[in-house]
């Protein structure tokens, strides 16, 4: 097992335990603050992992993606207001049992169940990473075609309630992917006579645009808002009792995230909801859900950290990120020259489980930080919008611009948030255009290279063992998703999922 | 702006887009014979598929009876903010004075965004928040990651 015998001491170094201390606090507060959530905190902090060590880098980001997590429900529990959009299911029962006057129950069962979810969620990356691995490592270009293929039809199946708009989001996002020189021919594609358009659109300038810059304009909406925070007994302790009464919860709603985490499109939005009405539906009493029951808090918090978890092993195990998020994640692997996929156990074998281990090192630290910190969050978020918006702002563009000392890029930004913007508004699906700009040329590369080796037939894609397993699964989404769609009486109202 | 108009606009834009993309396809030239797709193929089997799909989308929106508002809360700062961003890159981009085109640029939306006490007050807290983030940037971007602006 390489999994036990790495060398521990490439992981404690004062830089990585820095960036996970770091990491977990940054996280913490911008999961906090109404509105930010893990990709915006991920996205905004990106620029700093450039001068970092790769195992550093990677650790800072997951322990905000950890940290932020658990942080969204801090604001909803004591705003009533989610903190991230994973966090609005916690809004339901958290904010009732503040109002009851315990917020500090309230969080405390948050705070046991992120970090539940977290154990679940590192266990099931380490677990499920290697096997899937060992199997990615066999996969040739016409299994790639076919996975990425399968990664499309899950965003665009999953990700907006509008199916045409969602597909319009993907198509979309695979054409903007074809700009710049094409590997094959080098021949310029839709460069329109720009040189700082031959590399392609930027993922981080697209990334920040659409994710941070558009937020920003969100927020413009309610600027001088002042929350009024309930900042008493917020004492996040639990007795053993209490933390037994909602254990069957969490432990289930840590397994469902972690599983809906590795599914793209999906992650920790829909994985909170997924958990809330099956805690909702397994309960003896479902009655108390919505009057601040302990459950109704547990179990998507639980789920939302079970999630990071899971949205990791499709980004180490093939390169494909799942999510915004880990899409960025992937751009700071990108920055420093490693290819996340299969070959990458093999070439950076001390990176990939110094990532499983330091996952672990970040859950744990997210723990106890927030066990100690919550009540400062909870203070800050009577930060007025009206002051941290243009900061964000101008934060954002910066970061933008250092990835890449091209400013160009920060135009890209720019546009790009005031498009996602509307596009938001319109209920058009911004992970399933962000996901097929990054699965695009995966997608085209692989297809070519097939066809190359099958002389242009297009069987080699069904006469080969893998592909044959990807391709039933393909037709399986789409059968389940035809289906659904043509019953939707079994849909009842608190399943649906809002739109992310 | 109503739902409708809004998403019949949009879909003409991404239309529009994917037209330009497919008559420039046409454009490229497969020069290699040892390819049995070349890089026009991929390009125009998208950008023709988006053309379908948007005009799928256009009748379903059609078809929908109702019509909703779509809130576009403070719509004017959206503007103002999306204008300021551009001076400030224009500033930056042909000018040069990085640091104090972001001075302004911070400054002005701060100011502009706060409606809280006097105006006194507001220029004051505006220059004091628009110089600790300006000097972080300074000693976080300029000096520890070695950015040139």
């Amino acid at each position: 097992m390489e999994l036990f015998s790495m060398d521990f001491s490439t992981l404690f170094t004062i830089e990585n335990l820095i960036a996970i201390v770091i990491g977990t606090l940054y996280g913490l507060l911008i999961g906090a603050l109404p509105g930010l959530g893990a990709t915006i905190g991920i996205a905004l902090i990106l620029p700093f992992t450039y001068a970092m060590s790769p195992l550093g880098a990677i650790l800072l980001l997951v322990a905000v993606y950890q940290g932020a997590e658990y942080g969204g429900s801090i604001s909803s529990i004591v705003l009533g207001v989610p903190g991230t959009p994973a966090a609005t299911a916690t809004v339901i029962d958290g904010s009732v049992m503040a109002k009851k006057g315990y917020p500090g129950k309230a969080l405390g069962y948050s705070l046991t169940g992120s970090y539940i979810g977290g154990l679940v969620g590192a266990l099931v990356l380490m677990t499920l990473t290697i096997p899937l691995s060992t199997v990615a490592i066999k996969f040739g270009d016409p299994e790639f075609f076919l996975l990425g293929i399968l990664g499309l039809v899950c965003v665009a199946g999953l990700s907006s309630s509008d199916i045409p708009k969602s597909i319009i989001s993907v198509l979309l996002g695979l054409l903007l992917g074809m700009v710049g020189l094409d590997g094959f021919t080098g021949s310029q594609r839709f460069t329109f006579g720009s040189l700082s358009l031959l590399d392609g659109v930027s993922m981080i300038a697209l990334l920040v645009g659409m994710f941070a810059v558009s937020e920003v304009l969100f927020t413009l909406g309610d600027l001088n808002k002042r929350y009024v925070t309930e900042s008493k007994n917020l004492k996040t302790k639990l007795t053993w009792k209490e933390i037994k009464m909602v254990a069957k919860e969490m432990i289930r709603g840590s397994i469902i995230g972690s599983f809906v985490g590795v599914l793209p499109g999906l992650g920790a939005g829909p994985a909170s909801w997924f958990a809330y009405t099956e805690a909702k539906r397994a309960s003896k009493n479902p009655e108390t859900f919505g009057k601040g029951e302990p459950n109704g808090i547990a179990a998507p918090e639980a789920a939302n950290n079970g999630a990071v978890g899971g949205a990791l092993v499709p980004l180490l195990t093939l390169g494909i990120p799942g999510s915004p998020a880990t899409a960025v994640i992937l751009g700071a692997f990108l920055i420093q020259g490693i290819q996340p996929g299969p070959k990458v156990f093999e070439t950076h074998p001390d990176l990939v489980y110094g990532i499983f281990w330091g996952f672990l090192v970040a859950t744990i630290a997210m723990y106890y930080l927030g066990k100690y910190t919550t009540s400062l969050w909870a203070r800050m978020l009577t930060m007025p919008n009206y002051a941290l918006t243009p900061i964000i702002l101008i934060i954002a563009l910066i970061g933008v611009y250092a990835s890449n000392m091209n400013i160009f890029d920060v135009w890209v930004a720019i546009v790009a948030g005031v498009v996602a913007y509307f596009m938001k508004k319109l209920d058009f699906s911004l992970p399933a255009f962000i996901l097929a700009f990054i699965l695009g040329p995966i997608i085209e590369t692989s297809l070519r290279r097939s066809l190359s080796l099958s002389d242009g037939s297009f069987s080699i894609f069904f006469t080969r063992g893998y592909s044959i397993v990807i391709l039933i699964l393909i037709l399986f989404l789409l059968g389940a998703m035809i289906f659904q769609k043509r019953n939707p009486k079994g849909k009842s109202k608190d399943t649906e999922i809002p739109n992310l | 702006m109503s739902y409708k108009k809004g998403t019949n606009v949009m879909l003409l834009l991404i239309t529009l887009v994917s037209a330009i993309f497919l008559y420039q396809s046409f454009s490229l030239k497969t020069l290699t014979t040892n390819q049995p797709i070349g890089p026009d193929f991929f390009p125009k089997v998208i950008s023709i598929l988006l053309i379908i799909t948007c005009i799928i989308s256009f009748i379903t929106t059609l078809k929908k009876t109702e019509d909703r508002k779509v809130e576009l809360e403070k719509f004017k700062f959206v503007i103002y903010t999306v204008v300021a961003a551009i001076v400030f890159v224009m500033c930056w981009q042909f000018l040069g004075l990085f640091y104090v085109c972001s001075f302004i640029f911070l400054f002005a939306l701060l100011y502009l965004y706060n409606n809280n006490g006097s105006k006194f007050k507001k220029i004051l807290t505006s220059l004091g928040i628009s110089l600790v983030v300006i000097l972080f940037v300074y000693a976080v971007f300029g000096k520890l990651l070695n950015v040139l602006f």
